[in-house]
């Protein structure tokens, strides 16, 4: 007689394993895949009405594609969705340059204490809180007591309202990301480097190849997979902002919403002061739905470039 | 003849060596420099900030800001108890529920770990966006000033869970997991008593990520807190930023002297004390942490 | 019913300790590993499995180990079925190959966690350990943990492991083969002698031993089971196979160096049966001839026919009996003996001979060889079947 092995055997050795992920699942259906479900918001005329959230929204009546017309009628949708782009491709290009010449500097420094300690500095602002690079910028940029402006006095220079000129916040919002990202990114880029084989680099000299021709030639393509595998990684994300960097940043600074409102804190903005539930939800889920098909479009591309790299 | 600009095999010229200690010092000294520099503020007195506005080197040093703070800055005292509280809590809770779904997606004997690895996944792709997620956490969760509305929403993380799967699939762990089933041992024992063990970096790097993470979070608490009593010290830097009332409402017997010293309240100085006091314990754990971040940084994909 | 084939030198039949019927596995990717293996090994046996790699003679282990799932058919242990149990509820042990010791838990603590999870009293749990240890003479090693200690201490705390739990069978899956030759070949012996002092000692563990060196087996196996590709290709003691292999995969895997198999024809002359290989014509001894005779192949069938290096010697000045002729290509000396090698007709040959004997030899020379044709092989063509065989 042949036993196979029973359903009970089976089932016996997975419970530990579903016990396992059951508060992982949990979490997830209560916090990621219920409100996934919520975007139905997006497509009712949800006002609050007496008995609470749940019978408003039972009871709110369907309206179709009316709260994406009503949000792309507005000049909003244009401004928050052109700041959001146009900043990300920023921050990836100089995000990048700077990264790659921080890590490849890193990699070369004779005195590898010294480069110790410039990557413990120049990883450091990564772990500040938005909240607080909005503090420290503000010590420079404060009207009355900033540091920018003490300088433009001893120039005999008129002082600037900083948070009241949105014409130079791209430029300032693109120097805060990348102090404080330019070193995590770094660090991802260095590990690569000191993985590369030392021999290379010795072949490259026997040839005559001096240090700036090895980092040309050796170094960068080396790092050239990785890189376009963290650009498109970029990419693919590039539909939604780092909510803090433009909320906190600015201090929430009405007179620089054109300049600085980007899709995220426009949602939150909207979700908070207008209570308009319905065209909140909906742009929140246009940048999900783009943003999701955006990823994909990337995945498929790394995948044809290097299977390895791809996410899924 | 001299040896000036002789180099050694591989290596740089002393000269681009200085330029690149030149590069990366600015850099450097780039990104230490503002937190000195509001270092510096704290310790301002009231009438240097008047008098020259903020500056690297006040004209007068005070630690009346400090003084202040721990005189009638009740409001910190509680706000620092709220952020260890759910950092502690929070940080252990999404070690626990974190490293628990990853070892079980990582055993190929997991008859459904694909199923997981997807649910797990698909959050990092598509999301709901922040309305609905507002209104399950308020409607159905009652985030609303709650410290689960704290430490819920960062208990899991779709990327420690590809991060800790790495390390539970390293090759030296799958047969000593077979050696102690051998040994009798069941799955949550061979979990806790050799995988976690054995894990230690990639659990140590997870759980240090996970502390920032809630430390540093201010997010929640914009969007679930408004009492004062569980109000984290980064939303309470966040609120003095137009209301440094906030540090004291919270105080219960407002003597005449500490009225007074509300009439004289270095403002800015304290403020800027207030950002010292909340990035202190970051300066000093983040050095010696390093390490384990940059190894979180390097392993881990989503791909199976 | 009595088990077939479990009659050991000196020993009465006994219970079969380990008992596998039809075993098939097929691996979740849809690889079959397995082809329905039938196995016993008796109480107190020492058997070897031996096989080239990929041969799935881990993955027999594991399903014994109960490490991996049955797809079909069944494994006894003792008088249980255990298909559906966990490892621990087996009653067995096992020894890694790359030891899986424990590495955050010292050699005490390594030995004793399955007893400790198995509730055993601390006194008895440490006087299993330091029983144990005595036994591997490890006592100095208990307080360290694996990684200070060397290849060989690891190995001897992994089978430490083992014997704490008395199991009733030791499952070993090429527990040497991380160690350098001389230390291979003293825990070879250590560990027979092992398996003999248990035996002595009243604990009548059988040893399932997975090794691809079939000198190991040779040497330590009371019985070897030769595998190939899922499929048992023989099982018997060591002696039996290397004189009796039962077709032509076991004769050439068996033996060092490797039996001489060529292609050849068979002839049929009135009642005497030659063989023609390598251009040779040699007339089979008459019960050899008989037996070939039994198992006729189809006519014209070529078959293979095999002669381990022993049964070829240098010609003495006489020369009436069966010869070889060929031109010496290497000469490995040994020091007591000497490994030949010739070619005739294109066929390769090596034959083993008395260090002396080889005198000065030399590649490039043409050596005349006798061969002791009534201790060679035939195989048929197709099967590979050994049809010289007597029949047991
Ligand atoms: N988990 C598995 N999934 C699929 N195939 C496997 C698995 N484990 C082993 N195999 C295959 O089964 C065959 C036998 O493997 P194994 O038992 O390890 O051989 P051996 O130990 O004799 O070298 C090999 O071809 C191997 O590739
Ligand atoms: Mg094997």
């Amino acid at each position: 007689m042949s036993v196979r092995a029973t359903g009970g055997w089976r089932l016996r050795k997975n419970t530990a394993f579903l016990l396992m992920v059951l508060p992982g699942f949990i979490w997830l259906v209560l916090l990621k895949y219920l409100p996934m479900g919520g975007i139905v918001l997006a497509f009712k005329n949800f006002h609050f009405a007496r008995g609470g959230f749940w019978q408003s929204l039972w009871e709110s009546s369907w309206c179709g594609l009316q709260n994406f017309e009503f949000l792309f009628a507005s000049q909003n949708a244009w401004i928050i969705t052109r700041n959001t782009i146009l900043y990300n491709l920023v921050f990836i290009v100089t995000g990048t340059i700077l990264a790659l010449a921080i890590a490849v500097a890193l990699s070369e420094l004779l005195n590898r204490r010294l480069a110790k300690l410039y990557q413990t500095c120049l990883f450091f602002p990564y772990f500040l809180s938005w909240v607080v690079v909005g503090y420290l910028l503000l010590g420079f940029l404060s009207f009355d007591k900033g540091a920018v402006n003490g300088m433009l006095g001893q120039f005999g220079w008129q002082p600037v309202q900083w948070y009241d000129q949105p014409g130079v916040w791209p430029y300032i919002l693109s120097f805060i990301n990348l102090w404080k990202n330019a070193g995590y990114n770094a660090v991802i880029y260095l590990a690569a480097i000191m993985g590369i084989d030392r021999q290379y680099y010795e072949a490259a000299e026997i040839d005559g190849a001096g240090k700036w021709q090895q980092t040309i030639y050796v170094t960068l393509p080396h790092l050239y997979k990785l890189i376009i595998v963290m650009v498109l990684l970029a990419v693919g994300r590039i539909f939604s902002a780092d909510f803090g960097l433009f909320y906190q940043v600015p201090l929430n600074s009405g007179a620089l919403y054109p300049t600085t409102d980007v899709i995220d804190t426009y949602v939150f903005r909207s979700l908070m002061y207008t209570g308009d539930i319905g065209m909140t939800t909906a742009a929140g889920l246009y940048q999900s739905v783009v943003g999701f098909i955006l990823i994909m479009l990337v995945n498929k591309v790394i995948k044809k470039y290097d299977r390895e790299s791809a996410m899924f | 003849m001299f040896k000036t600009g002789r180099r050694g095999v591989g290596q740089v010229s002393a000269r681009g060596n200085l330029l690149l200690n030149l590069f990366l010092f600015l850099l450097s000294a780039a990104c230490v420099y503002p937190l000195l520099f509001v270092l510096m503020i704290s310790l301002s007195s009231n009438e240097s900030i008047a008098a020259n506005g903020y500056r690297l080197w006040p004209g007068q040093f005070s630690f009346g800001a400090y003084q202040y703070m721990f005189t009638i800055g009740q409001q910190i005292i509680t706000s620092y108890g709220v952020t260890i509280v759910v950092t502690v809590a929070g940080t252990v809770l999404s070690v626990l529920i974190t490293s628990l779904y990853a070892y079980a997606i990582a055993r190929d004997d997991f008859r459904y770990r694909k199923f997981f690895t997807y649910l797990a996944i698909i959050p990092l792709l598509f999301s709901g966006g922040l309305v609905p997620f507002y209104m399950v956490s308020t409607q159905l969760l009652h985030f609303r000033n709650s410290l689960l509305g704290l430490i819920m929403p960062l208990a899991f993380n779709s990327f420690f869970i590809m991060i800790l799967r790495t390390y539970f699939r390293a090759g030296n762990i799958k047969p000593l997991i077979e050696a102690a089933k051998i040994d009798g041992a069941g799955e949550f024992r061979i979990f806790f008593r050799i995988v976690l063990p054995l894990s230690l970096p990639g659990v140590a790097t997870i759980a240090l990520f996970s502390a920032f993470a809630y430390w540093g979070d201010w997010y929640n608490a914009l969007l679930f807190i408004d009492q004062p009593s569980l109000t984290p010290v980064q939303a309470m830097l966040m609120n003095i930023q137009s209301n440094l009332q906030f540090i004291i409402q919270n105080s219960t017997n407002l003597s005449a002297q500490a009225f007074d010293l509300l009439r004289n309240m270095p403002t800015d100085a304290a403020r800027m004390a207030v950002v010292i006091l909340a990035t202190v314990p970051i300066i000093l754990a983040y050095p010696f942490f390093q390490r384990y971040f940059i190894r979180g940084l390097t392993v881990g994909g989503v791909k199976d | 019913m009595a088990p077939e084939g479990l009659f050991l030198p000196g020993e009465e039949v006994i219970m079969a300790s380990v008992k596998v019927e039809k075993l098939e596995k097929v691996y979740p990717n849809g690889f079959k590993a397995l082809h329905g293996i039938d196995l016993q090994i008796a109480d107190g046996e020492f058997m070897v499995v031996v096989g080239p790699s990929g041969c799935a003679k881990s993955t027999l282990l594991r399903l014994i180990a109960g490490l991996e799932e049955v797809t079909s058919g069944t494994i006894t242990i003792g008088d249980r079925v255990v298909n559906d149990l966990d490892p621990k509820d087996r009653r067995i042990a096992m020894v890694f190959q790359n030891y899986a010791l424990y590495p955050h838990m010292t050699a005490y603590e390594n030995m004793a966690f399955a007893l400790k999870l198995a509730k055993l009293p601390r006194a008895e749990i440490d006087a299993r350990v330091r029983e144990a240890a005595a036994k591997l003479e490890i006592e100095g090693l208990l307080d360290r943990k694996p990684k200070d200690m060397s290849g060989g201490q690891r190995q001897r705390v992994a089978v430490g492991r083992a014997i704490v739990r008395k199991p009733d069978v030791f499952l070993f899956d090429e527990p040497l083969s991380n160690l350098d030759a001389k230390l291979r070949v003293s825990m070879r012996a250590r560990l027979v002698q092992l398996h003999r002092e248990l035996k002595a000692g009243g604990q009548r563990a059988a040893m399932v031993y997975v090794t691809h060196d079939q000198v190991e087996a040779m040497t330590m196996g009371d019985r070897i089971t030769v595998m190939k590709d899922g499929r048992i290709m023989q099982t018997d003691t060591p002696m039996a196979l290397y004189e009796r292999p039962a077709n032509k995969f076991v004769a050439g895997f068996i033996g060092s160096p490797a039996m001489n198999i060529h292609r050849a024809g068979l002839k049929r002359i009135g009642d005497q049966v030659v063989v023609a290989v390598s251009g040779q014509e040699w007339a089979l001894a008459p019960a050899q001839a008989a037996r070939v005779l039994a198992s006729w192949p189809a006519d014209g069938e070529e078959v293979w026919f095999g002669i381990r290096p022993d049964s070829i010697d240098l010609a003495g000045p006489g020369g009436e009996q069966a010869g070889l002729c060929g031109e010496i290509s290497l000469v490995e000396r040994t020091g007591g003996e000497a490994y030949c090698y010739f070619r005739v007709n294109g066929d390769e040959y090596v034959a083993r001979l008395e260090g002396s004997r080889a005198g000065q030899l030399q590649p490039g020379d043409v050596g005349q060889f006798r061969v002791k044709v009534d201790e060679g092989h035939v195989f048929s063509g197709a099967g590979g079947t050994n049809i010289s065989l007597p029949a047991v």
